[in-house]
């Protein structure tokens, strides 16, 4: 694709290189406006689904929960409980400063309110439930509430008032408060509580869970609201509440049914309803800066691709998990005890490019700095490139433990697996929720999470399967003669819009032909899922060529 | 010049064009300056425009030279506007100043000018760049007569009272004896704005003592008005007698406190010039009527004030018994003399006065007057009043926000962006409070700060994007402009030029070249610099003339303004619209690269980029087993702009039948929210969203959805007087519910009765509220309000008919110069590209006739012949038609010129 360079887009990218994205939403709003009740009850929700699933396992399961690196250590020792009794302060603080700083000059708020606020927000996450009740008490002021009052003596934290709504504006310092002041606390106080005081333990995983169940019915009624819903996808939304009242492991029906029913799958949101929603960012040159990147706007045969990959990195997890647990049955495992850390290390590096490309490409993408990166936001197949060593590491390491009769290492791998598929697609939902409310990014979520999903179930149904034995065979019978089969549909998928006819075209230069004669015998090939790269860069470095020779092979007559 | 040449000037085209000797006429046109020498020598544009249009066009048209018939269009459009363009007072002035021929050509602009208003506002001001002689004594009988025609019909309008105030400053002066004549016909409330207009044309005469100035603020009357300019303005002059003006000035205001701010005010401007003649009047005037001090009095007079002798000073402080008015003398007194002493009694009179906005102003003032040293008194002051803006959390004047942050600049400069920051961060700032602190600081390192930070500004004051990103222009360019001008340097205009879009650089070099001219040293030279940088060539000229006297004479020759004023863009972007279609749209992000996203003009880009995903669309269903549907329903999605709400309403039909491509209950789902978003759009006037609305149902009518989805999306309509929110759009949707169903059952008439029942039931349900007397309203709805002829035109040829259609439709878009943009137009459209021969010459003709009624009929005529010229042919492509757009383009590069350069004798 040409790039033009003319004078206006060189200061368009300039101009873009430093303007603040990040301060509005996709709607050009304000995060102060936009940061509506819808926003705060799903983030409320989805923050007690992950702390619900932490605090389940000690109170449901009577299994102690695992220490999360950073994140749980903190309380338990005296210099712990200093450290968290300091980041709780200052969690309360920053709040109270943050809301304090939005009530309108010459007003102050009554003594019990601000009481109250203080202790409502040192709760961390279900503290932020105060913003929105602020927001409205600001909208509304009530006599009751507020009362005229002239400014107060000057004071050292007025200067860093100012200094911390300057802070606000940047995405790191909020980084670090989220992950400081609100994970940290939440996830040591739930370790704390099970380790100390299990009844306490109990009375605080039972609202988490009424916590997140009312937080969910609230925002799938504003959602429902808002958003242009078919009927079939609000019915399956309005169960969400319901999914956040059960413990782990089945919480997680609620990311099951959240994903498909929530916003930012483009194909089920209408043109009109995306245009009217971010009618105040459409306006000339604005707008230039403003809109998502070209390399960004695909349309459904790029989707199709996209499950394609998914579909078959699956299968290579089921493949590899077979083959290993042939090889083990025969007695010479794939995975020894010996070999088992280089086979750990080997996959580490091997997801190392495909995970800078995702970070990266979310950091230059987040930051007004390192733009010399921002391509790599562009690149879309980063996700692919991280799972497909884990698929393979994970199906080997599966049919191994299959394949040697090692069930209870097997469970507990597979258990691990579902637990970090589980943790990982809400960690992107979040993620891709919060970037869509900055960018308005074009991106289907349900692709990269739906993949970890898929994954992890197919080894779920596979370990249990596998656990016996005389299915081993006719299981490996049946992936066998799958996995050619689904592959010819994969193939279609990555060679549309050329047909496998047009393969033998002669008209179509002999390089494009023997490139996709390749791509098409190794996505029917068994273990042909290896290849993903190579097909993502024929895609990458020649797309606009294969379209333009597939248009000219069915030109209609003119 | 012999009367043969003028002969031949006058009439040579005219006669090729009797003779059909087409080759001669276009290189007469094309290899020779005649144009150019027309102008000159008949003085003005209109032979040119007139020989274009009658001869050259028609020559073209017969000749079936598209090439050139584009060509002499463009230029003959380019000559229409010229009249528009070449109004602007700047050009004016500068013509009527530059000699006789120049004075020809700026008198053959005015006559040019259809609107009677903007022509005389043109004659004043040619009168005002004339030299006092003959020639500008007609232009003022000329504007005088125009102004008695305009008076006998203004009838109170209050467009007129504007007209004649601009019309009053340029020439008020000279036609003082008809001033009160004219402005017997306003309406009462009118006349004030007027008769100032003609007392600043007076005072910018510099003649004091003029009766007529004297009897113009009389009859302003208003005192609050007078005071406004009159104390300053006098104060200004070279007075002799400073009294005596003030005794004039006194005897028009009745409130004795009224005649001591104007006499302060005078004095106060007088000393600026004339210190001692100042304070000399001011000790008379005070002897004369004893003062009764205030802080404003003090501050309209502090330059006379401040200079007056210590003795003097000390009786004043004796008189005064408030501690603040006490203060604010002594401060006034150290702005004057900036000594110790001075310094000393300021801060021990500040040290009374009681805590509020008055201290705070007086204290800056205060450190902003007194010396330097000792530095750490000066410092520990400044922090102390630090501590109390951070206090009252920097709700204070903005003058004494800018003061602050100048002194931090100067004795805290570690602190400075601290400081700079707290004040933009602070809850009570609003954007124009920062546009205004740019203009009133006066350190070069506050503005740095405030041009690094603009952006980041942008994101803490403005609650839209939209709002944040015309703040940050507005914040750069007047940042940028006072540091240019307090540095007498353009190295800031370089480094932030970087930072705007290329119009948004003109603007702020538009800005600042003449505040740099009004520097002395290198001002002016610095001025031509930034002027020489401004991209749009129409905007160069007026800034040059603004900024620069004395310019050279080729600037104004009459090829010069025509290169300076020509302009082909929107043609250019009609072209790179239809040259998209052309091609074939395998890879269309490349197409919207290339062609699309270069497109200058909003509103042709919208309409390019709808049309390439309707090709696109069309291509993929036409090649593809497996059209990809959802590609360029995502380039829309992502990439089309709306200026405003308007816009996107009428656009909103056509992008939902683009999204019902989809297909399924995708289609349903972007009708019923098209129409729900459009009843609920409040923001945009009932009509245009009723337009709309209709729109969106003859689409429905048409087939846009099969009949079971039509008949859901048809319910869900009929639903929303019922169900739509908010509140106040159901009710504006209930008062105009009879409008839409005449539509809405168009629609459902074509439903099978299958699926007809439903929609039925509700559409009788959302009659019940409907009155017979309302009912009976529907009738003239349902016959509709355009004519017969225009009927005929949506309806298309009968058979055998074809030619005669399209001469008609011809004639219509000829009469009505439809917009090519307008999303109505596109069925019309559709028909021309299928047929570009037989279109081709009849809107040629309609080319030549709209042209008579001004460039923006001429220029959409000439943009819709684009398209049958171009003709594109959507889902295919057309590739040879991209020849003919290359050849189109080089046509409208033509148009630039007048005509080929004079060969160097």
């Amino acid at each position: 694709m040409s790039t033009t360079t003319d004078a206006r887009t060189v200061r368009l990218r300039e101009i873009a290189k430093r303007w603040p994205r990040f301060a509005w939403d996709y709607r050009g709003l304000t995060r102060w406006q936009s940061f509506d009740e819808s926003f705060w009850t799903g983030l409320l929700a989805a923050g007690a689904l992950i702390a619900t699933g932490y605090s389940d396992l000690p109170v449901w399961w009577e299994k102690i929960p695992f220490l999360l690196p950073v994140l749980s250590e903190a309380g338990g020792t005296p210099r712990g409980n200093i450290l968290l009794s300091v980041l709780i302060l200052l969690n309360v603080w920053v709040l109270d400063r943050h809301l304090a700083a939005k009530i309108p000059a010459g007003l102050s708020e009554i003594r019990w309110l601000r009481a109250v606020r203080v202790i409502a927000s040192s709760i961390p996450l279900l503290g932020l439930a105060v913003i929105p009740v602020w927001q409205e008490l600001i909208r509304r002021r009530p006599s009751w509430a507020f009362v005229h009052r002239s400014a107060g003596p000057a004071g050292w934290w007025k200067r860093i008032d100012a200094r911390l709504r300057s802070w606000s504006q940047h995405l790191i310092p909020q980084i670090f408060w989220l992950v400081g002041c609100q994970l940290t606390p939440l996830f040591s106080g739930l370790y704390l509580l099970s380790q100390c005081w299990p009844a306490a333990a109990m009375a605080v995983n039972v609202l988490l869970h009424l916590t997140g169940a009312v937080s969910a019915a609230a925002h799938v009624a504003l959602r429902i609201q808002i958003l242009q819903m078919t009927g079939r996808r609000a019915f399956f939304f309005r169960l969400l509440p319901l999914a956040l009242l059960l413990p782990i492991p089945f919480s997680p029906i609620a990311a099951l049914i959240w994903l498909p029913s929530a916003e930012p799958g483009k194909e089920d949101k209408g043109v009109v309803q995306t245009l009217y929603r971010s009618r105040i960012t459409r306006r000339h040159p604005f707008a230039a800066i403003r809109g998502p990147r070209m390399g960004e706007i695909t349309g459904s045969r790029e989707d199709g691709r996209r499950r394609a990959s998914a579909i078959k990195i699956g299968f290579l997890a089921l493949e590899s998990a077979v083959l290993a647990g042939i090889v083990a049955t025969f007695g010479s495992p794939l995975v020894s005890d010996r070999n088992v850390s280089v086979l750990f290390i080997l996959c580490a590096l091997s997801i190392v490019p495909g995970a800078f490309l995702l970070v990266a490409g979310a950091v230059a993408r987040s930051s007004g700095r390192w733009q010399g990166l921002a391509f790599l936001a562009d690149h879309p197949y980063g996700p692919f490139l991280t799972l497909l060593p884990l698929a393979l590491m994970i199906g080997a390491l599966a049919g191994t433990l299959a394949g040697s009769h090692d069930i209870w290492n097997l469970r507990v791998l597979l258990i691990g697996v579902g637990f970090a598929g589980i943790l990982m697609t809400l960690l992107a939902m979040m993620w891709t929720f919060l970037l869509s409310l900055f960018f308005g990014v074009p991106d289907r979520p349900i692709t990269g999470p739906a993949i970890s999903f898929v994954l992890f179930a197919l080894i779920l149904l596979l370990s249990s399967v596998l656990s016996a034995p005389t299915f081993l065979r006719p299981l490996s019978a049946l992936i066998a003669l799958a996995s050619p089969l689904a592959g010819i549909g994969i193939a279609f998928c990555w060679l549309a819009p050329f047909r496998l006819r047009d393969l033998n075209d002669r008209r179509l230069p002999s390089h494009l032909r023997v490139r996709l004669w390749g791509l098409a015998v190794t996505a029917i090939l068994p273990l042909g899922g290896l290849a993903i790269p190579a097909w993502i860069r024929l895609r990458h470095r020649h797309g606009p060529e294969l379209d333009r020779w597939a248009a000219l092979l069915r030109e209609p007559a003119t | 010049m012999s009367s043969t040449s003028l002969y031949a000037l006058r009439g040579l085209l005219a006669h090729l064009h009797a003779t059909q000797d087409w080759p001669r006429l276009f290189a007469l046109l094309e290899t020779k300056p005649f144009l150019a020498d027309q102008a000159e020598q008949l003085g003005g544009f209109q032979a040119s425009g007139a020989d274009l249009e009658t001869y050259a066009l028609p020559a073209a048209i017969n000749a079936g030279d598209w090439k050139r018939f584009l060509h002499f269009s463009a230029l003959a459009l380019n000559l229409r506007g010229l009249a528009e363009d070449l109004a602007a007072p700047e050009i004016l002035r500068a013509l009527a100043r530059s000699g006789r021929t120049s004075l020809d050509l700026a008198l053959d602009a005015a006559g040019r000018l259809a609107d009677p208003f903007r022509q005389a506002r043109a004659l004043a001001a040619i009168a005002s760049g004339c030299e006092d002689g003959p020639a500008r004594q007609d232009v003022l009988r000329e504007l005088e007569g125009r102004l008695d025609d305009l008076a006998r019909e203004a009838h109170g309008q209050s467009f007129f009272a504007e007209d004649l105030a601009v019309i009053a400053r340029d020439a008020g002066p000279e036609l003082y004896t008809r001033w009160r004549a004219w402005i017997d016909r306003l309406a009462p409330g009118q006349a004030p704005q007027v008769w100032r207009a003609v007392a600043e044309g007076w005072l910018w005469r510099g003649d004091p003592l003029a009766p007529e100035l004297w009897q113009a603020l009389a009859a302003l009357g208003n005192a609050s008005q007078i005071l406004a300019f009159a104390p300053a303005g006098l104060g200004a002059m070279a007075l002799t007698a400073p009294g005596e003006i003030l005794l004039r000035l006194e005897a028009l205001l009745p409130d004795p406190l009224d005649r001591q701010r104007a006499g302060a005010s005078l004095h106060g401007r007088c000393a600026l010039r004339y210190p001692e003649r100042a304070c000399a009047a001011w000790e008379e005037w005070s002897a004369r009527s004893p003062l009764v001090w205030s802080t404003e009095l003090i501050d309209r007079g502090r330059e006379a004030l401040g200079r007056l002798m210590p003795q003097c000073i000390e009786e004043i402080a004796a008189s005064i018994e408030d501690p603040s008015i006490r203060a604010a003398l002594r401060v006034v007194v150290l702005e004057a003399r900036r000594t110790s002493e001075a310094a000393a009694a300021a801060l021990a009179q500040l040290r009374h006065v009681p805590d509020g906005p008055g201290k705070l102003h007086w204290s800056l003032r205060y450190l902003t007057a007194r010396p330097a040293e000792p530095k750490d008194e000066v410092r520990r002051q400044v922090i102390g009043v630090g501590r109390h803006l951070h206090a009252i959390g920097f709700a204070a004047e903005i003058g004494d926000l800018a003061r602050w942050l100048d002194l931090v600049a100067l004795h805290l400069s570690d602190q400075t962006s601290a400081q700079l920051d707290a004040i933009l961060w602070s809850p009570d700032l609003t954007p124009e409070n920062v546009l205004a602190l740019a203009d009133a600081v006066t350190r070069p390192e506050i503005l740095d700060l405030l041009l690094e930070c603009a952006e980041r500004s942008a994101a803490a004051l403005c609650p839209t994007e939209g709002e944040g990103f015309i703040f940050r222009k507005d914040l750069l360019i007047r940042a940028t402009c006072r540091r240019c001008v307090l540095s007498e340097s353009l190295e800031t205009l370089q480094t932030i030029a970087e930072r705007l879009l290329l119009e948004e650089e003109d603007e702020l070099r538009e800005r600042l070249a003449p505040q740099l001219a009004g520097l002395a040293g290198k001002g002016p030279k610095l001025a031509d610099e930034v002027c020489a940088g401004i991209g749009d060539r129409h905007l160069r000229l007026v800034t040059l003339l603004r900024s620069t006297p004395e310019i050279p004479a080729g600037i104004l020759a009459p090829a010069s303004l025509y290169a300076a004023l020509a302009r082909i863009e929107i043609l250019q972007d009609e072209c790179h619209g239809l040259m998209a279609l052309l091609e074939t749209p395998a890879d269309p992000r490349e197409l919207l690269q290339r062609l699309i996203l270069p497109i200058r003009n909003p509103q042709i880009r919208t309409r390019a980029l709808l049309r390439l995903a309707r090709h696109t669309l069309a291509f993929e269903i036409s090649c593809h087993d497996r059209p990809d549907r959802l590609a360029p329903l995502e380039l829309v999605r992502w990439l089309i702009t709306t200026e405003t709400d308007d816009e996107l309403a009428s656009l909103t039909p056509e992008i939902a039948a683009l999204g019902a491509e989809a297909g399924g209950d995708r289609a349903t789902a972007e009708v019923q929210e098209a129409a729900r978003q459009l009843a609920a759009l409040e923001i945009v006037e009932w009509p245009v969203r009723r337009d709309a609305l209709e729109d969106l149902l003859a689409r429905v009518a048409a087939g846009l959805l099969p009949a079971p989805n039509a008949a859901k999306a048809l319910i869900t309509i009929l639903r929303l007087p019922q169900q739509l929110r908010p509140e106040t759009a159901r009710q504006t949707l209930r008062q105009h519910w009879i409008e839409l169903l005449p539509c809405i059952a168009a629609a459902a008439d074509r439903l099978p009765e299958k699926h007809l029942r439903p929609v039925r039931r509700a559409l009788q349900e959302s009659l019940r509220d409907v009155s017979q007397e309302t009912a009976r309203a529907l009738l003239p709805r349902v016959a509709g309000e355009a004519s017969k002829a225009e009927a005929e035109i949506w309806c298309g040829p009968e058979r055998d008919d074809e030619s005669a259609w399209i001469e008609r439709a011809a004639h219509w878009i000829a009469s009505t110069s439809p917009h090519p943009s307008d999303p109505r137009i596109e069925p019309l459209l559709a028909r021309l590209w299928n047929d570009p021969e037989s279109w081709r010459p009849a809107l040629a003709w309609a080319v030549q006739d709209s042209l008579r009624r001004g460039r923006p009929q001429g220029e959409a005529a000439l943009r819709l012949w684009l398209h049958a010229h171009l003709a594109p042919s959507p889902g295919r492509g057309r590739p040879p038609g991209l020849d003919d757009a290359a050849g189109a383009e080089k046509a409208l590069q033509l148009a630039l010129r007048l005509g080929p350069e004079r060969s160097s004798p």
